[in-house]
């Protein structure tokens, strides 16, 4: 059955929150920090105006949702002393935002504002790309992701990240999507060196994204200070890095075009998440287990990110059931 | 042979010296040791022997004038040798210590004073680094590591425990090479974790070019930033709770508060006309203006809106207007009042050109979020209040222009740099750049035209 991402009815809303949504589907890393959070919800589909909600236990945000059925639930990822005014701040988790309608590179048909089946995908493979810089370079650990509806939430509650400034999670971001062309200038007199001749670190990553993002590019693709002629030269010789055959491409492309190239890939990967919400330390979340009534899709914790497909472990069962 | 507390104020040597040496009523006292190590330094100029430094209270000064006057026309640096001669390592360090203590005391952690201390104590260690350098890298690699050990373990720090170290904002994560969360600093580390991916180069020149020296030194500078930082907080804090602090440190920190000023009329001096010092109103020149706000001023779609208007452009267009040298000010926390006394400017030039910006989003700003006018005179510094009034100013503060790097981060869209953003930092610094490069155009090309006539 081919799903279709329209939005719910309130009738539907309804039945899903009596029927089929369970407080126990929460995430813990939610559950377990209840009281510290700030919850907020969206009752008319205008935006979360009604903010500044705390819950004591699940018990009592089990009886408020299932009340309210609210067009869409958020939590804080912020920790409060007094969450209810989100005063006295401890910590955050650390966010990585993949909404599949804003991946510059998207390789789909999708008019602006939609998702589909393709750049949902895409959407999961630039998951895989943050999770693994996460964990291997980073050495972080506790990495839950999950999808959010329209696209995936990286959430991170190391304790050892999670009192990190704004301006720190903005450095991490940039390095972990490869948002900043390495900086090689060096006192040993070498000037041409190239992020690809380095096997490890911050330049190994930005290559690897480097390489991500310019086989997703299309004729239609805009990038800064490059033009159309150079472009095309880029999708034309662009097989060549398949086998990371980067030396090939920049001599096909020409040393001063090829840094074009690069500078412009590296603004692009600054908007493959939305930096914005990294970086802001009181940003709310869609709630986990609740349902994002835009597309009709149940937001959801990831248990095995490679095997995950939204359309058959996201979908809520009312969209089965529509005529 | 070069001593650790020469590089490093903050290791265990230093700190013995310290109590050895610094016994306050010494400080103030001809020291024979210290003048023998000045006059015998190499290539120091003695041709001014008032201008040499008997006492150690007399160094503490020497290191404060000899980074303050660097960028003026007095600046000498052979009159300065002796600093940068390792023997002094340890009449150099109870100076450190003695003028941090006096900028504590008189001027606390968050002052002007503290901050040019933090670049003063980075500046030498900086340049004794830079005389290193033409010993070999193993030398220097090796007394890195001695003096970077008094303050991280080199083969085992998690980057997240240098969180500190990134919030000063002089390092990068991605200047670091990490692995599963660790920073590989030394060579026998980086050897374990990288080298079986090196293939047909030399792995000591890849470990150099990509770490070695170069982030030993930077980490060490940071360190010794960050430990300054927090030397000064505690003395401060103790100092709170002193009935009366030692007149030798009162005496120092009122010699700083000198030196400051002369350093300050040197500066202006130097610079003459050719700096573009504007610290009050200058009428608009759109043509300087940066890419980014001519980008914002036509108008943001839906989503990027309210930062780009409240955040970016608010602070761009008032400082524009008012104060282009904010950055160039000693005092940043300024008011719009203390320029713009009516407040006559910011109603008729600076609220019409934020509204036109607004009303050009789409769909226009405020007519979906017209609490957003209110945000607007938050950040000029008015409160949170409706209308722009004298009565509110000073609830909120008057918000500095966004750098290009928060810029990027809040609003990745806006940016699209030209030749002209290269090595630029703030698009307020564009402005007043392109502003003196303009003049400079346009007086060539008067005196082309009157050489003409």
């Amino acid at each position: 059955m081919e799903i279709e991402l329209k939005p719910a009815s309130k009738y539907e809303r309804k039945i899903f929150y009596r029927e089929e949504w369970d407080v126990n589907n929460v995430p813990s890393f939610v559950l377990d920090s209840l009281t510290s959070r700030e919850f907020g919800f969206d009752h008319f589909g205008q935006g979360p105006n009604d903010r500044y909600k705390t819950f004591q236990d699940p018990l009592r945000l089990k009886r408020f949702i299932k009340a309210k059925q609210p067009f869409a639930a958020y939590c804080s990822v912020a920790f409060y002393n007094n969450p209810n005014q989100r005063k006295g701040w401890q910590k955050s988790e650390l966010v990585f935002d993949v909404d599949a309608k804003d991946v510059p590179i998207r390789t789909c048909d999708c008019k602006e504002g939609q998702v589909c089946d393709k750049c949902l995908h895409q959407a999961k493979e630039i998951v895989l790309m943050i999770k693994d810089v996460l964990k291997g370079e980073m050495g972080l650990k506790n990495i839950n992701m999950i999808y959010s509806g329209r696209g995936y939430h990286v959430r991170i509650l190391d304790e050892n990240i999670m009192e990190a400034s704004s301006e720190l999670r903005g450095q991490i971001v940039q390095y972990v999507i490869g948002a900043k062309e390495p900086d090689l200038t060096n006192s040993l007199g070498f000037t041409n060196l190239q992020p690809f001749i380095i096997p490890y670190g911050y330049s190994k990553n930005f290559t690897k994204w480097s390489k991500y993002t310019i086989l997703h590019l299309t004729k239609n693709s805009k990038l800064d200070n490059v033009n159309k002629k150079l472009l095309n030269d880029v999708l034309k010789h662009r097989h060549v890095l398949e086998d990371n055959a980067w030396g090939a491409f920049r001599s096909k492309i020409g040393p001063i075009r090829y840094n074009k190239v690069l500078s412009a890939v590296a603004r692009i990967n600054m908007n493959i998440t939305d930096t914005k919400v990294s970086i802001d330390l009181k940003r709310i979340l869609r709630l986990p287990s609740t349902l994002h009534s835009k597309v009709s899709m149940k937001s959801t914790l990831i248990k095995n990110i490679e095997t995950f497909d939204p359309f058959d472990d996201a979908v809520p069962k009312f969209v089965y059931e529509r005529k | 042979m070069i001593k650790t507390p020469y590089i490093n104020p903050f290791s265990s040597d230093a700190k013995e010296i310290v109590s050895k040496l610094g016994q306050v009523e010494s400080l103030d006292e001809p020291n024979p040791l210290l003048s023998n190590i000045v006059n015998h330094t190499r290539g120091q100029n003695l041709s001014d022997r008032r201008t040499l430094p008997e006492t150690i209270k007399e160094l503490a000064q020497a290191r404060y004038e000899w980074f303050l006057f660097k960028k003026t026309i007095d600046s000498n640096e052979k009159k300065y040798e002796y600093l940068f001669n390792p023997d002094i390592y340890e009449y150099d360090v109870v100076a450190f210590y003695l003028l941090c203590q006096a900028i504590a005391i008189k001027y606390g952690p968050d002052s002007h004073e503290t901050r040019l201390i933090l670049d003063c104590e980075e500046n030498i260690i900086s340049q004794r680094l830079e005389i290193l350098k033409s010993e070999s890298n193993d030398f220097q690699s090796s007394i890195l590591r001695k003096a970077l050990n008094q303050l991280i373990d080199t083969n085992n720090i998690h980057w997240t425990d240098l969180k500190e170290i990134f919030d000063l904002g002089k390092l990068d994560i991605n200047e670091l090479l990490l692995s599963n969360g660790k920073v590989i600093i030394e060579y026998e580390d980086f050897i374990e974790e990288f080298g079986h991916l090196i293939h047909n180069r030399d792995p000591r020149t890849m470990y150099e070019v990509t770490a070695g020296v170069n982030i030993k030194s930077k980490l060490l500078l940071n360190l010794i930033r960050l430990n300054t930082k927090k030397y000064i907080e505690t003395v401060h804090e103790m100092s709170e709770r002193m009935v009366e602090p030692n007149p030798l440190l009162i005496e120092l920190a009122e010699k700083i508060k000198e030196i400051q000023q002369e350093a300050q009329t040197m500066k202006y001096a130097t610079t003459g006309n050719s700096q573009y010092i504007d610290d009050k109103p200058v009428s608009y020149e759109l043509e300087a203006f940066p890419p980014c706000v001519r980008k914002c001023m036509q108008g943001i779609k839906s989503g990027g809106r309210n930062d780009a208007i409240v955040l970016f452009l608010t602070p761009f267009i008032s400082y524009s207007r008012l104060c282009p040298s904010i950055f160039a000010r000693q005092e940043q926390n300024m008011k719009i009042s203390d320029v713009d006394p009516s407040l006559e400017i910011t109603h008729n030039e600076i609220i019409p050109m934020i509204y036109e910006a607004a009303q050009a989003c789409s769909p226009p700003l405020f007519k979906d979020q017209p609490q957003e006018k209110i945000n607007i005179n938050s950040k000029l510094g008015f409160g949170m209040h409706s209308e722009l009034k004298l009565d509110h100013e000073g609830e909120t503060q008057w918000y500095t222009p966004m750098s290009c790097e928060k810029i990027k981060l809040h609003m990745p869209n806006l940016c699209t740099p030209n030749k002209d953003c290269k090595k630029i930092g703030n698009p307020i610094t564009f402005y007043n750049r392109k502003r003196r490069l303009m003049k400079k155009d346009n007086q060539n090309k008067g005196q082309v035209d009157n050489n003409g006539d």
